[in-house]
């Protein structure tokens, strides 16, 4: 799978998880509302077909999903990081302080 | 007890370092009503709240706000990214630099580190929420700043 796959599907995530979140704000003062209880099992179910979907392609969203054949889990990139822009990757500047 | 997801609550995607910018927004990340601050505060709060609603609404903002101050920290990370010294010091960075060079600390724009001075966890749920109220419309005063 590409990463443009890759991509749409994270995007697809933190749309369901963000109303997931939202979801349980509303549930947590209003814990007998039958609407938004089965609207967040709703979005739940289609957010867990996606994270399943996500880890089987693309490395794991919790420690619980890492694979059993390494430990994957610490692979970037970390969400705060672009595309090759790993830990081990050698600094742009040289000794002086300039770019390379 | 906390679990993380290996990804941000919403994507962020800097095009192109901003050390000026960055400067400013380090407020919404170390600042006394920075994300940081929402988070301690809530979820410092929700121990002592009277009603179990109370402290399921605590518990999982607090845990949200955690998740924001993730997105402010990366949003700095990539403003900062790859800038030379140079860069800095034109981009008026240059005093935050000299103490954390290109690392993420929590800091008011201004200087002063991250305090717990600056909120209050009373154990009296009107107190408690009031000061909740306050800190949220000072965010939100800060947010419509950073549009001018």
């Amino acid at each position: 799978m590409d990463k443009m796959n890759k991509d749409m599907l994270l995007k697809k995530i933190q749309a369901h998880s963000f109303a997931k979140t939202e979801c349980e704000l509303f549930l947590d003062a209003h814990p007998d509302n039958k609407l938004a209880l089965d609207y967040y099992h709703k979005n739940l179910d289609a957010l867990l077909a996606l994270i399943a979907e996500y880890e089987a392609n693309f490395g794991p969203l919790t420690a619980a999903g890492a694979s059993r054949e390494r430990w994957n889990w610490i692979d970037g990139p970390w969400p705060w990081q672009r595309e090759g822009d790993l830990p081990e990757q050698k600094s742009p500047l040289n000794c002086r302080g300039e770019r390379e | 007890m906390w679990i993380y997801e290996k990804k941000l609550q919403y994507p962020v995607k800097i095009k192109n370092p901003n050390p000026k910018l960055a400067g400013v927004i380090i407020s919404q990340l170390g600042g006394p009503d920075g994300e940081i601050g929402a988070a301690l505060r809530y979820l410092n709060q929700r121990y002592t709240m009277p009603s179990a609603e109370a402290i399921g609404v605590l518990t999982d903002i607090g845990s949200e706000e955690l998740g924001h101050q993730e997105m402010v920290a990366a949003i700095l990370y990539q403003l900062t990214k790859g800038l030379t010294p140079a860069e800095i010091k034109a981009g008026g960075f240059d005093k935050y630099f000299v103490d954390h060079t290109l690392g993420i600390y929590p800091t008011a724009a201004a200087g002063m580190p991250y305090t717990a001075a600056s909120m209050q966890s009373k154990g009296d749920a009107v107190a408690d929420l009031m000061e909740d109220l306050a800190a949220d419309a000072a965010i939100l005063q800060a947010q419509s700043l950073l549009e001018i």
